[in-house]
């Protein structure tokens, strides 16, 4: 289990977790090279599918990081993007794959170490789950 | 006119927020700037700060300074100072000093933007500042939350590191005292930064105990009652008391004692104590302004002029953010830019450089020919952009990898025009800042500007970049051959505004306009200007309001730009910005105005109350009832003998929990006349918190000298109006807080201060497609730190709709909305398009979900097409509709369905 | 519109997890707008069936397709060619769906991916409610437009029950008692009186009871 190397993708939004990764790379903390970042404009871009495709090609956890709630210059954009998380949870469920393996985070550039932990903490959850059961 | 008046740049000296907002402003509009700073970099005292309240906007402010440093209109001076002043108004000469050279400008107009100081405690006895290790400032506090400060945002105690589990946040430190400190006003800031602090601090452990010793809670800004009621509710203790000493205790904890509100001495240990200290204009500017020939006021900041609160006494020299008074972060920006409107009413703009031509559109090759490009700036270590150049190097699709040198936008056109590359992937450490680099690049090369994405180095592993970095390389450019130029259209500015109310805020934001060189409609839906403004005496300075509404109104009747629609309403209202229709119903014709922007300043009506036997008894009046009375009949209070004031009525209560900001002010203001007409006659104030902030603060010393009684009541035990007939004396009932018993006063009259209400607003926000906040005003745009935009772009706000204000603010706010305004209204054309979503009518399902889940209201059904319809002009671009959408009918190719799908597959290796 | 939910995922997946190739098809007419049967609900439930197949060691190719419609014969025309290559179809349309392509199509396995739930309509974004029960005689004008077949638990005519207490039905507090609407509408638009006239039983052989429906009109039949 040990030498087990999960694969995320995560989602982030362009304006608040870049603002934290600005804080982080002061804070000269670094990505792990097994995060595999994809960009949105804001979270609420994402969807169901775009999550879904991501265990479909093999990853072992995905996550999405985006504006603290009251934030979002979209006004609502995280708040959708918790729902439609909070969705392909109860669908990671029914197909009996941990729903652990999504989550969702606001982030915010005032919390830039929170930026940092946030990968390694993934990591952590998928590496004591082990690898993805939809993973071929 | 306009030919009469002078042309010129600006000067601008401070690179705080004020200054910054000020110069890109300034450049907006086509004035070439001077941003003189002090410090080497620009950010002034914002970069000190954790989260600003309410919201974080911490990713704001970079974006703004880098815009500064890349305008072509603004040249940035750092670590230089002015000087010398001469010349007047249109043309002054300026001496500076850049970098230690010596160099003269030319200026129309000069701004004084240099900011404020925190209070230094050390000079105060009582709270044992730099005596008692644990007792530290706020600015020290917010440092220590600030995850890059030297604590990387835990929160420790100096003497020995460990995380305080009891901490005590003292108010008013170096504000509202004359005794010792000097600073008779209010600091405006320090009630909410320390409300801030305390839940930012909850945050971080909700278990650890903090208290805000306060003398009067001052949240009287727009969300900020909500906030204290919600840091109240997170468990923030709120203590009325101030505090005289502090006692070490076993060497490190601090004993805070104090008198409770029953009147009883307690004593509470505390390991770590914050001073919330209050504001002080920083003296080197006020020495600057003192050279310049500008009047300083007795409070020490710079003294402005009646009804505006951004000129001084000097012709053609500015000042706006905290070297007028203490303001927050919002008051600064507005303040900056009524600044901007006030120079274009005197000065036509004379920029720093020629204004770029763009060549048209070429078509795009459909073979895709990357340009890679990194940015690392010079002196920094380069081998991740090196590194990432090698990745790029071998892609398909990449035509040449390439580092630019520190001339971005020069580079990256050379580049683009050698390698006949397409489309650009750049790379930097925050390519945020850049894209409007890339994207006039582009443009210059006659290329969409949109044909562009970024790679973000930061983050990567210093020791191993490489998986890290190749995929992000390879991400970018995957996503890069996937883009497809996005649409744009140009469409023509209608160079006229709309000002939907003919109150004060309607009437200088219309003057504003017209004297920048622009038609501007009023519509009225009463039959004369001048609003709620008519019934008020003076300003809380003491300067006759109706002799300057007077001055306002002959000035808009004289204006030919101007025109106004009385008696009439706003019926519709389509379009984007730089181009709205709006239907106006005058009596029975439709009038349709075809105008750039709107300035919606509809107002808002004191609250008719039910309580207080209002209406019941002749002698109980609204505040603005009153205050009418004494203009027009002052006789009526020559034999009064007592009046009392009734404070939030209406306002800070569970259904309406806000605070309508200037009652006290005005409550107190009106006292202070009524006793100069009767100076026998006793008046009560009956309050909750006393809130004339900054230096309303003074009125507030005034009116307890002359003899003004303050009771202050809880809403659990309110005032008890009585009276046997309406027509008999009125007795009031309240328990006082000092006696601690109630007390019977037998006034001759009474009057109410009554909550704000903008009634009008649902309507407005409607017909406008504008939000409103949960209060029911104009809510701000969420993009944030834009206190006078609304949600709907080209929409802005001035006076009472957007929150009760005095008319001094209502006026710097409506001559804030006029400078947005004009940016729009000075181009000749705007583009829409690019980063928006995009309909196709031939998938569309009609079932209305895009319209239900946009955040601004933007799609509609069109009926003649049979389809869902999204305005590119009005598309803020998120998403969240294309996200949504069950027919897949509607694409954003900026971010399309490919690079989403595809990428996972494509990171993970599997493509 | 009529109304359906998807099915869990699991029972979609229990019905097709011996196939190898899956087809889904989704249709754009009610269930497009009621966001359960479109475009993009045809990508998620393909990207599931992967996902489950990839998690029970299972190979699956999973084909996608949606159609204007999938209750007129020319739309369910459309995947002629492409049918037959799959071993099962699931259908994301409401129950005429899985019907109209079993009936065209009798060499594929057909699967319903939807449960179809009712006529009704849309409250708010998500949120969708029952209106028309498909009776057959329509009598809403008599009770201010709110039909007590469809919206009452008893589809009584003369209400309401002994059940209605404060505005909600007994069955449920998430149940508005429609009858209690029904009387304050017509308070509201003083008519109360026309409630006093009996409403003698409904000949239900118009609806369901009278055997399945089908209805012809000469003058548009060929």
């Amino acid at each position: 289990m040990n030498d087990f190397v999960p694969q995320i993708v995560a989602f982030y939004c362009s304006n608040c977790a870049s603002a934290a990764a600005d804080v982080a790379e002061g804070l000269k903390k670094e990505l792990p090279n097994n995060i595999k970042i994809i960009n949105v404009p804001c979270t609420g871009r994402i969807e169901i599918l775009h999550l879904l495709k991501a265990f479909e090609k093999g990853a072992d956890g995905v996550y999405v990081a985006g504006c603290q709630e009251d934030s979002c210059r979209y006004t609502s954009g995280i708040i959708k993007a918790k729902k439609r998380v909070e969705y392909v949870k109860k669908l990671l469920e029914e197909l009996e794959i941990e729903p652990q393996r999504i989550e969702v985070f606001s982030m915010s550039a005032s919390r830039g170490q929170e930026f940092a932990d946030t990968g390694a903490k993934m990591i952590e959850r998928i590496r004591s789950l082990g690898p993805s059961p939809a993973r071929t | 006119m306009a030919s009469k008046k002078a042309i010129g740049r600006v000067l601008v000296i401070g690179g705080g927020i004020s200054g910054i907002e000020v110069s890109l402003s300034l450049s907006r509009v086509g004035y070439g700037v001077y941003l003189v700073e002090r410090m080497s970099s620009l950010g002034g005292m914002i970069p000190n700060l954790q989260r600003l309240y309410p919201i974080c906007a911490c990713c704001k402010l970079n974006p703004k300074i880098a815009s500064c440093e890349q305008d072509p209109n603004i040249k940035v001076l750092t670590n230089s100072s002015v000087l010398a002043v001469s010349g007047t108004k249109g043309d002054f000469t300026v001496k500076l000093q850049i970098n230690g050279r010596k160099q003269e400008i030319k200026v129309g107009s000069i701004v004084l933007a240099s900011g404020v100081k925190a209070f230094d405690p050390s000079l105060y006895d009582t709270y044992s500042y730099g005596r008692y290790p644990n007792v530290i400032t706020s600015v020290e506090y917010e440092q220590m939350q600030k995850p890059l400060g030297p604590e990387g945002g835990q929160i420790k105690r100096p003497s020995d590191g460990k995380t305080p589990q009891k901490i005590a946040w003292l108010q008013c430190v170096g504000s509202r005292d004359i005794n010792t400190c000097d600073a008779p006003y209010c600091s405006t800031v320090c009630c909410m930064y320390a409300l801030k602090e305390a839940v930012n601090t909850k945050d971080f452990d909700q278990d650890i105990d903090t208290t805000i010793f306060y003398m009067d809670m001052r949240t009287h800004g727009k969300g900020f009652e909500r906030y204290m009621n919600d840091a109240n509710s997170r468990g923030v203790k709120l203590i009325r008391s101030r505090i005289h000493t502090i006692d070490l205790v076993d060497n490190e904890d601090l004993l805070i004692t104090y008198v409770d509100d029953k009147g009883a001495l307690q004593k509470e240990k505390f390991e770590l104590v914050v001073l919330s200290v209050g504001l002080r204009p920083s003296s080197e500017a006020v020495d600057l302004a003192r050279k310049m020939g500008v009047k300083i006021n007795t409070e020490g900041y710079i003294e402005t002029r009646a009804f505006s609160e951004v000129q001084t006494n000097k012709a053609g020299i500015f000042a706006c953010g905290g070297i007028t008074s203490p303001e927050d972060i919002k008051g600064s920006i507005t303040q900056a830019k009524a600044v901007v409107s006030e120079i274009l009413s005197f000065l036509k703009p004379s920029p720093l450089t020629k204004e770029y031509k763009y060549p048209p559109l070429k078509d795009l090759d459909p073979a895709s020919k990357i340009l890679f490009a990194y940015h690392i700036p010079e002196g920094t270590d380069a081998h991740l952009g090196k590194r990432a150049e090698k990745i790029a190097s071998n892609l398909n699709g990449v035509v040449k990898a390439v580092r630019l040198g520190e001339d971005l936008l020069g580079d990256l056109r050379k580049k683009l025009r050698e390698s006949k590359a397409n489309k650009i992937v750049f790379a930097s450490c925050s390519p945020d800042i850049h894209k409007a680099i890339l994207e006039k690049a582009l443009r210059l090369n006659g290329l969409n500007p949109y044909l562009y994405e970024t790679v973000d180095l930061r983050v990567v592993s210093e020791k191993d970049a490489g998986p890290q970095l190749e995929d992000r390389v390879r991400a970018a450019i995957a996503r890069a051959e996937f883009l497809v130029p996005p649409p744009l259209r140009e469409i023509e500015v209608f160079k006229q505004a709309l000002v939907v109310g003919g109150g004060l805020a309607g009437i200088q934001a219309a003057l504003s306009i017209a004297k920048s060189g622009y038609a501007v409609t009023i519509v009225e839906k009463t039959d004369k200007l001048g609003g709620h403004s008519r019934h008020v005496k003076s300003n809380w300075r003491g300067e006759d309001t109706q002799k300057h509404l007077d001055k306002l109104i002959d000035a808009v009747n004289k204006n030919k730009k101007i025109k106004v629609l009385l008696n009439a309403e706003v019926k519709r209202n389509v379009g984007s910005p730089g181009h709205f229709a709006t239907t106006v119903r005058q009596g029975d014709t439709d009038i349709e105005i075809l105008h750039g922007v709107t300035v919606l300043a509809t107002g808002a009506n004191p609250l008719q109350p039910r309580e207080y036997l209002y209406g019941q008894h002749r002698n109980v009046f609204i505040w603005s009832e009153l205050s009418q009375k004494l203009l027009e009949d002052p006789s009526f209070f020559k034999d009064s003998k007592a009046g009392v004031f009734i404070q939030c009525v209406g306002s800070r209560e569970p259904d309406r929990p806000y605070c309508s900001n200037f009652c006290c002010t005005f409550a107190i203001k009106t006292a202070i006349d009524l006793m100069e007409i009767n100076p026998q006659m006793q008046i009560y104030i009956l309050y909750r918190d006393i809130r004339t902030f900054g230096f309303r603060e003074s009125l507030y010393r005034q009116a307890r000298e002359k003899g003004v009684i303050f009771v202050r009541y809880e809403p659990s035990a309110k005032p008890l109006v009585t009276a046997d007939n309406p027509l008999s004396k009125l007795q009031v009932t309240v328990r006082d807080h000092v006696l601690n018993q109630p007390i019977t006063i037998e006034p001759d009259f009474i009057s109410l201060q009554t909550a704000i209400v903008p009634e009008a607003n649902p309507q407005i926000a409607e017909i406008f497609g504008v939000d409103l906040d949960e209060d029911g005003f104009f809510a701000e745009s969420p993009e944030k730190l834009k206190p006078v935009e609304s949600t709907r772009p080209g929409v802005f706000l001035a006076g009472l709709g957007h929150y009760p204000k005095d008319t001094e603010d209502s006026l710097t706010q409506a001559k804030a909305a006029a400078a947005k305004a004009v940016e729009i209204l000075s181009q000749d054309t705007v583009e829409i398009g690019g980063q928006v979503a995009e309909v196709h009518p031939e998938k569309c399902a009609v079932c209305c979900t895009c319209v239900r889940t946009c955040p601004f209201h933007v799609p509609y059904i069109d009926h003649d097409k049979g389809a869902a319809y999204i305005d590119p002009g009005l598309c803020e671009g998120c998403g969240l509709c294309v996200a949504e959408c069950p027919g897949k009918a509607i694409t954003m190719v900026t971010c399309s369905d490919e690079m989403l799908n595809d990428a996972p597959a494509f990171l993970l290796g599997i493509s | 519109m009529i109304v359906a939910e998807q099915k869990p995922i699991k029972e979609v997946w229990e019905m097709v997890k011996d196939y190898e190739k899956v087809l889904v098809i989704g249709c754009k007419g009610c269930v497009t707008v009621c966001n359960v049967g479109g475009a993009k609900e045809v990508g998620v439930l393909a990207s599931l069936l992967r996902i489950a197949a990839n998690k029970n060691g299972k190979t699956m190719e999973v084909g996608e397709a949606t159609l204007e419609r999938q209750c007129d014969p020319e739309y369910i025309e459309e995947v002629r060619d492409i049918i037959g290559e799959y071993d099962a179809v699931v259908s994301i349309a409401c129950g005429v769906g899985p019907q109209f392509l079993s009936e065209r199509y009798p060499q594929s396995r057909i699967f319903p991916g939807l449960n179809t739930k009712f006529m009704g309509g849309a409250i708010e974004h998500g949120v969708w409610s029952e209106r028309c029960a498909g009776c057959g005689t329509c009598v809403v004008h008599y009770f201010g437009g709110l039909c007590p077949i469809a919206r009452c638990s008893k589809s009584l005519l003369n209400g309401p029950c002994g059940g209605s207490s404060g505005g909600k039905c007994e069955i449920s507090k998430e149940v508005d008692c429609i009858w209690d609407l029904i009387v304050r509408k017509l308070m509201e638009q003083g008519r109360l009186d026309e409630l006093r006239q009996f409403r003698p039983p409904k000949d239900w052989t118009t609806a369901r009871d009278g055997g399945p429906r089908t209805m012809i009109r000469e003058e548009l039949v060929k």
